[in-house]
């Protein structure tokens, strides 16, 4: 075997213009190269670099110089067997083709499959004063901005609490440690939300409103233990955390506006999650409202009385809004209240 | 009495012409395209491990078809040493991660290391890089002090958020000319004479521009739109269906023109900066550098890759990535000050010597890109 190429000592910038024989019969081989006619020097050992599409494969030899052909398309008789098979795939278009679909599939699996599996196993494995510490930190933090102390008066708050207590008592299967806490939150207003560790805050504005209607309150308080029971605070923290890095490992170097396209798309696939979520609690609440003997509907009138206080018309969603919402549409969870009764 | 110095030189480099050169880069859109996409494929079924081996694939292509005066660059990294880096990354990312979304006060403690850590982390980078990079068998290196990288990378933008941003374009200088002056070439820095004056010049060029750009596309975007709320007036367009298409065109409107202003503020910035830095760089008595990057092709370049890359899903990154080295490469020429012939790589000669061992278990790529 005859090629031609450059020939550069160990460390130095000098390069000979080289003719390279590889002789090679069953017991050994051998390198000699030539400049010109002249035998510069001769091997018995080579390693070959490592090999890409279109690029030449350089030897290296024992004393650290290297021999690196003109002719990008050369390749060794050492050549590994993954390399080659490398190769091959990257030259041949229908194995290419294979890998776009393969790697959408993979990623779709990857994505809408395992990241979320994984998310909920990490979620429930994690032990419960890590649970605890966290959510303390999370109810914290709230605190310093946007919650402030309750204006309930002694007399609600009672009566709220052993809603909240009695029923909790007859629930089949409810999570431990379930914790009620009411604050005023002027910013957020009517809303109640969970923490992992099965702290459920109800802010007054929320309380204010279902004042009235004691059933439609205990619905929206069943919807934030549905939360705690299937733990989807966690869940979903730790799935936008896998994502994240796993887009970083894929893309690696993209810039600019190209990142914040693709950011977006892993934002809007963490929404879609976050609906599901929502859907779940809800199928929760109305499942646990029915055990206990009451109307499905008293979820619909919470529902209906959220939406009026946050002034929005029931009826006005069901938009392109519905895909940047952590929500699905009042609309469709009053209906999915309705609907099986 | 000048006999010594005409001799000396005559002596150094005998009868040497000095002689310019284009950088070239030989990779085809579509050879790297099947590179990535099995890259990608691998990625994705060993779920990130080998990530590692691709990014080296990777820049072993884009190293290896970017030839000057005849040879290639070469990218030197193995997968392992980026495995190692990737790994100890992963495990700051996850306890970071685990730190922000459970326990908000360590978050901010997990925040302050990585500040105080991040002119090591930089220093360490460029040092791996620079290393990891080799032409004509001589290898780069960086030599950068953690002190330096404390004042240009934290102490200066804190500053310049106290001068109203007005500071900000120094600072970049002292961040190019940092990033730049450390790295060595046959045991010779570069040495960089960039101004200061020129960022000014270059960020005032490019938020002039965008803000022109934007202007336009926003009265054109008016006229639009009051075409738009003409049509509406017709009672039975007016539901709320109309309202909310409304309010989505708008935000992707408002998108649209985010975009081109900044495409064309990208444009503008990266291609006088590149090439003041570039021609105010020289490789001391070794070689001289000179780029001519023209500002409207480079602006196309960003804007239509971009496009290219989110209409495509992402499809087109293999061509936009080998159209910009393309690009970047054309516009840089080097001028061989000595002979190329008579370089020595001064690492691999150090190498046998003690200290090194030390600095070379920390030889491992930081960065997850």
């Amino acid at each position: 075997m005859q090629v031609t190429g450059f020939y550069y000592l160990n460390n130095q910038s000098h390069s000979t213009e080289v003719t390279l024989w590889l002789t090679q019969d069953s017991s050994c081989e051998q390198v000699r190269i030539y400049s010109g006619d002249e035998l510069l020097v001769q091997f018995d050992q080579y390693r070959q670099g490592q090999q890409l599409s279109g690029l030449p494969v350089e030897l290296v030899f024992i004393d650290g110089s290297r021999f690196v052909p003109h002719s990008a398309s050369h390749r060794w008789p050492s050549e590994s067997a993954w390399d080659r098979l490398l190769e091959r795939i990257e030259k041949h278009k229908t194995a290419v083709l294979g890998c776009v679909i393969a790697s959408a599939v993979l990623a779709w699996l990857l994505f809408f499959k395992f990241i979320p599996a994984s998310a909920a196993v990490v979620a429930r494995s994690l032990p419960d004063s890590v649970v605890h510490a966290a959510s303390e930190q999370t109810l914290a933090a709230l605190e310093y901005v946007y919650l402030e102390p309750t204006n309930l008066d002694e007399a609600q708050q009672t009566h709220i609490r052993t809603l909240w207590q009695s029923h909790i008592a007859k629930m089949d299967q409810a999570p431990e440690h379930l914790v009620l806490h009411f604050y005023s939150a002027p910013e957020i207003g009517a809303n109640a939300f969970a923490l992992p560790d099965g702290q459920v805050v109800l802010t007054d504005e929320l309380a204010l409103i279902l004042k009235d209607n004691d059933t439609a309150l205990l619905a929206v308080l069943l919807h934030e233990i549905g939360h705690v029971q299937y733990q989807h605070g966690l869940t979903l923290a730790a799935q936008s955390a896998g994502s994240s890095v796993t887009l970083a490992l894929m893309f690696g170097d993209l810039e600019g506006f190209a990142e914040i396209i693709m950011g977006t798309g892993s934002a809007l696939i963490q929404q879609q999650f976050s609906r599901d979520m929502e859907r779940q609690a809800d199928t929760f609440a109305l499942e646990q409202l029915s055990q206990l003997g009451y109307h499905r509907s008293a979820f619909a009138e919470a529902m209906q009385a959220l939406a009026q206080a946050h002034g929005m018309d029931e009826k006005e969603q069901g938009t392109l809004w519905d895909y940047l919402s952590s929500h699905p549409a009042i609309s469709e969870r009053i209906e999915n209240a309705h609907k099986t009764d | 009495m000048d006999l010594s110095q005409t001799d000396s030189a005559t002596n150094t480099t005998p009868q040497f012409q000095p002689y310019s050169r284009r950088v070239e880069f030989s990779g085809s859109g579509k050879e790297f395209f099947s590179i990535w996409i099995v890259n990608i494929v691998l990625t994705l079924l060993t779920l990130g491990i080998y990530s590692a081996w691709a990014k080296v694939r990777t820049y072993r292509y884009f190293y290896g078809h970017t030839q000057l005066d005849g040879h290639r660059f070469d990218y030197l990294a193995t997968p392992i040493q980026i495995l190692k880096g990737r790994i100890l990354a992963f495990i700051f990312f996850v306890i970071y991660m685990f730190c922000t979304q459970f326990v908000p006060v360590l978050g901010i403690l997990a925040i302050f290391i990585l500040l105080f850590l991040t002119p090591w982390i930089i220093n360490q980078g460029m040092r791996f890089n620079m290393r990891m990079s080799r032409y004509r068998n001589v290898r780069f290196n960086f030599k950068g002090s953690y002190g330096e990288a404390f004042v240009v990378f934290l102490l200066l933008p804190v500053a310049s958020v106290f001068t109203l941003y007005l500071l900000l374009p120094y600072v970049f200088k002292r961040m190019d000319q940092y990033l730049h002056s450390h790295i060595e070439f046959s045991d010779t820095p570069i040495s960089v004479n960039t101004k200061g004056g020129e960022y000014y010049l270059a960020a005032l060029m490019a938020y002039v521009a965008a803000g022109i750009v934007a202007v336009i596309m926003l009265a054109l975007a008016g006229a639009f739109g009051f075409g738009l709320e003409a049509m509406i007036q017709d009672p039975e367009m007016m539901n709320d269906q109309a309202g909310a298409i409304a309010g989505v065109s708008i935000m992707v409107m408002m998108m649209i023109v985010y975009f081109v202003a900044f495409a064309v503020a990208t444009g503008i910035y990266q291609t006088h900066i590149r090439n003041h830095l570039l021609n105010s760089s020289e490789l001391q008595g070794i070689a001289d550098f000179k780029s001519d990057l023209k500002m409207i092709d480079y602006t196309l370049l960003v804007f239509t890759n971009t496009l290219a890359i989110v209409f495509s899903l992402g499809l087109a990154y293999p061509w936009a990535k080998v159209r910009s080295a393309r690009m970047l490469s054309n516009a840089t020429e080097v001028t061989f000050l000595c002979d190329p012939q008579t370089l020595h790589d001064q690492l691999g000669e150090q190498q046998s010597a003690f200290g090194e061992e030390a600095a070379d278990m920390f030889d491992i790529d930081l960065s997850l890109g």
